[in-house]
């Protein structure tokens, strides 16, 4: 019946690892309630997820998008897998929500690029990007850049570059220079420079992504 | 709280075309309350201002834009909006629902609702960017495609942020069942693309900065963290509707050639998994993500990509219309997407010309020399253009299958209960009664049993209502009592436009069902949800007295449109039994007329003529309601909508 279908799930969709152990008790609980006969095979995590497939490696490594937050070197990673993406923007409501409290995601410190009518003409084979903070190594250019001394600042445990509000001038020169996005922007709204924090190590759009495109772990 | 808003925008857009005016109406106080949102607002200002008689496609006709106070929020799943009007296809309440995006880019540029009246002289679009609103020309875009209407928009405003609702080139040519496309989501309202095409009106473009605030941050955070936990811990929704999507119902509906056999639709979904779905796509703030981006990798149409298969759309133009290979289905969706027609009325119709051609009252001639054959994906395509540029045979389909087999004097080939169609529903009395009932016309997402694992199990049904037996589909005697209690559970999931994700799991309609899965704390989990979000309180026994009303008056614009008791009849398809399926009940015409009776005066109408009573009406708060009932009794009687000279269309035909 319709549930041999998790023996293709494996093919075309990739779940999050811990997920994967949950469809195999879903897959028993349907067999004793609803099915008669299930052909579940394997649901191991795809390590090539299909849209990839045709890419060369180093677009391939390009697009996985591992980011290492330094100081101290490997702490941390950030992982945003792309293609993955479902482009549902709970990630960027989530940040709204908790840093600024309210849901915008015209504020969100993420943001979601949907492009699916290019991706419809063959122009591109990722739908969603993401804008967000790499948290730099070494001397970021938004810090370099930045006029008031002490006004960036790096989080000693997560790494994360921080700003403080109260010594920043909103001269946006970090937006000029930060050469990812910008990842660090202005928001007329608050009147203040906006730009992940990692959440003091608990980033809220890792908790609130549904499917593991984002993901944040020690590196042991 | 007297101008704070919570949850609510706070403001009525109404733009008048006629005009060119746009007026922001602060929302009344009174109405948030009695009526929530989304489609509650909608059936208020469509009672106050549509009249009977007028035309479903002239300027009088009032297009309704309803978001909810969930919308926007983090309230998982809250990314439905409603569109109401009169619709062109059966003339009564035309109302849909659709997700994506737009919805919470219009609330977070302040707006609730936004009404649209009038009639444009020239194709124009209106442009909402926080509190400027600007009606802009639309020659550019008039006669685009619907997909690159959307793109062709968010470059033309330079914001790739911002959000598209629009018609193709189907709802420009006034086919009276094209749908309004938002983020590549169709909205299944009866004909309301035809609606925009009468006034001229090719998209909404919206830009929202504002946000949306709640009342009590800390109860509210708690409750959308139990509720979030409760759908990512659900086997059913993530191992079912997060993977496959709505294909899941397939396994349930198998209407074939026009309901005349059914189907066996297991090889058909494997196929589509294994050779088309490439990635999920999820509306905004969705944990579920049913929809998905599909490929076509090889054979005639290699090279298609498209995105939102679902099951309704691949049933009707798919089985519906004797189509079985998945690729040529998934083109023929394609086409509709683009053209901007909704789904399920195009695969209707085609079936229902094609069993015509069957039993000989549809000549080659008069379908254009076309091959009028079960399964031919190239008739199909053949008919979808001429559906939606109105050419030759295509501009009698255009009228939909109601209307279409009326002028063949053949409605017994149609499935429609109020001249809206959906499935035969064969076999269930019960189930048949949420389709008769239902305030659009036979419809499934206006109401339904909900079972394990999609619903309470047994014992909770016992618990809640107090017998086991009213989870028992084969015991009708006590289904008046939840029919009523369902359909006013999918109203509310309307009224907060929360999703009902095609699949019609009560799990995702009600907030925290799904962690506490036992349907009274659910409905008090809801009630808490929605105090925390407002900042006024809630309880259980308002909502559904909410839903109540809304549904009541929903009634009663159908009522005084000529909508009486007889009208809530099922087509002749759901008596007679499937051939070679003996075992397959058929349903009970003297069954169907008791539970009507009991249906009824559970709602509080009148058992004879299906009328709401003035005593219920004023209980509700709707007495003014009563009054112009009794006031202008009787009614003409409903006989479909208003039809145009086949001739009198425009021929804007597209390149």
């Amino acid at each position: 019946m319709i549930f041999d279908l998790f023996s293709i799930v494996e093919i075309n969709i990739v779940r999050r690892s811990s997920q994967v152990e949950q469809i195999a008790r879903i897959s028993l609980f349907l067999n004793k309630n609803i099915m008669s006969k299930i052909t579940f095979t394997s649901c191991t995590r795809n390590t090539e997820p299909m849209v990839e497939r045709s890419l060369s490696s180093e677009k391939k490594a390009r697009l996985k998008n591992i980011w290492v937050v330094t100081p101290g070197i490997g702490r941390t990673k950030f992982r945003v897998v792309p293609s993955e993406c479902t482009g549902c923007r709970y990630c960027e409501s989530a940040c709204s929500f908790y840093n600024e409290g309210i849901t915008n995601p015209r504020v969100a410190r993420i943001k979601v690029i949907t492009k699916d009518a290019a991706w419809q003409r063959h122009e591109t084979d990722t739908i969603n990007t993401h804008i967000i903070c790499k948290q730099c190594p070494g001397v970021p250019a938004c810090m370099a850049v930045c006029p008031v001394e002490g006004a960036m600042t790096r989080h000693p445990e997560t790494g994360a570059v921080l700003i403080d509000h109260d010594k920043c001038i909103k001269c946006r020169q970090c937006e000029k220079a930060c050469p990812y996005g910008p990842a660090v922007f202005y928001s007329e709204k608050l009147d203040k420079m906006l730009k992940c924090t990692l959440c003091n190590g608990k980033p809220k759009c890792v908790e609130y992504c549904p499917i593991g495109v984002l993901t944040y772990k020690k590196i042991t | 709280m007297a101008d704070k808003w919570f949850g609510w925008a706070g403001t009525i857009l109404r733009i008048d075309l006629t005009r060119r005016k746009v007026v922001k109406q602060p929302l009344p106080k009174e109405m948030a309350h009695d009526f929530l949102g989304g489609r509650g607002f909608n059936i208020k200002i469509l009672w106050d201002e549509i009249k009977p008689g007028i035309d479903p496609l002239g300027p009088e006709n009032v297009l309704c834009f309803g978001m909810g106070p969930l919308n926007g929020t983090l309230v998982p799943l809250t990314s439905r909006f409603n569109i109401s009007c009169l619709s062109p296809l059966n003339g009564i309440l035309g109302d849909g629902n659709a997700g994506g995006h737009w919805n919470a880019e219009t609330k977070y540029a302040g707006y609730d609702q936004v009404v649209v009246t009038g009639k444009s002289e020239k194709p124009v679009y209106v442009w909402i960017d926080d509190d400027t609103v600007e009606i802009r020309d639309a020659k550019e875009i008039w006669g685009k495609m619907a997909v690159e209407t959307d793109e062709a928009l968010k470059e033309e405003v330079g914001d790739n942020r911002a959000r598209v609702a629009c018609i193709g080139p189907a709802g420009e040519n006034l086919v009276r069942f094209a749908g309004t496309m938002s983020d590549k989501y169709r909205i299944g309202t009866p004909g309301s693309g035809a609606v925009w095409g009468s006034k001229n009106l090719k998209a909404i473009v919206t830009r929202g900065t504002k946000g949306i605030e709640v009342a009590n941050s800390e109860k509210f955070l708690k409750l959308v963290e139990e509720d979030r936990k409760g759908l990512m811990e659900n086997e059913f929704i993530q191992g079912q509707t997060g993977v496959i999507g709505t294909l899941w119902l397939l396994n349930m509906i198998k209407d074939f050639k026009n309901a005349q056999e059914q189907y066996e639709t297991k090889p058909w979904v494997e196929d589509a998994f294994q050779k088309f779905v490439t990635q999920r796509k999820g509306c905004f703030n969705c944990p579920v993500h049913c929809a998905m981006y599909y490929e076509i990798k090889s054979g005639p149409y290699a090279g298609l990509r498209g995105s939102t298969a679902e099951h309704h759309c691949l049933v009707a133009l798919g089985t519906f219309c004797g189509m079985t290979k998945f690729d040529s289905i998934i083109e023929l969706y394609d086409l509709v997407n683009n053209y901007g027609l909704d789904c399920g009325p195009t695969g209707r119709v085609i079936a229902v010309a094609l069993e015509m051609a069957q039993n000989g009252l549809i000549t080659k001639e008069e379908a254009d020399g076309l091959t009028m054959e079960w399964g031919n994906a190239e008739t199909g395509i053949a008919l979808i253009h001429k559906i939606a540029n109105r050419e030759g045979f295509g501009n009698q389909l255009a009228e939909g299958d109601y209307n279409f087999a009326k002028a063949k004097g053949a409605l017994e080939y149609t499935l429609h209960i109020k001249g809206y169609s959906r499935y035969a529903s064969r076999g269930s009395n019960a189930g048949l009664l949420y389709y008769m009932t239902a305030t659009r016309g036979s419809d499934h997402l206006r109401g339904a049993q909900m079972v394990w694992p999609r619903g309470p199990d047994r014992d909770d049904y016992a618990k809640f209502f107090g017998d086991p037996s009213f989870f028992d589909q084969d015991v009708w005697q006590n289904k008046h009592i939840t029919t009523v209690f369902w359909q006013n559970e999918f109203t509310l999931a309307d009224l907060l436009e929360r999703c009902k994700c095609g699949v019609n799991n009560w799990f995702m309609m009600c907030p925290t069902a799904a962690a506490r899965r036992s349907i009274k704390e659910s409905i008090e989990g809801r009630a808490e949800l929605l105090s925390a979000v407002t900042g006024k309180d809630w309880t259980p026994s308002e909502l559904s007295e909410v839903a109540n009303r809304v549904w009541t008056l929903e009634r009663a614009f159908s009522t005084r449109l000529g909508i009486t008791r007889k009208h809530d009849w099922p087509p002749p398809k759901s008596f007679t039994p499937v051939p070679g399926k003996p075992n397959l009940k058929t349903t009970d015409p003297k069954i169907l007329e008791q539970l009507l009776d009991n249906y009824y005066m559970a709602r509080g109408w009148d058992t004879r003529t299906g009328i709401p009573t003035r005593k219920r009406l004023e209980e509700m708060g709707l007495g003014y309601v009563a009054d112009e009932l009794e006031t202008n009794m009787p009614y003409p009687e409903w006989t479909g909508p208003i039809l145009w000279p086949l001739d009198k269309y425009p021929s804007r035909k597209w390149k």
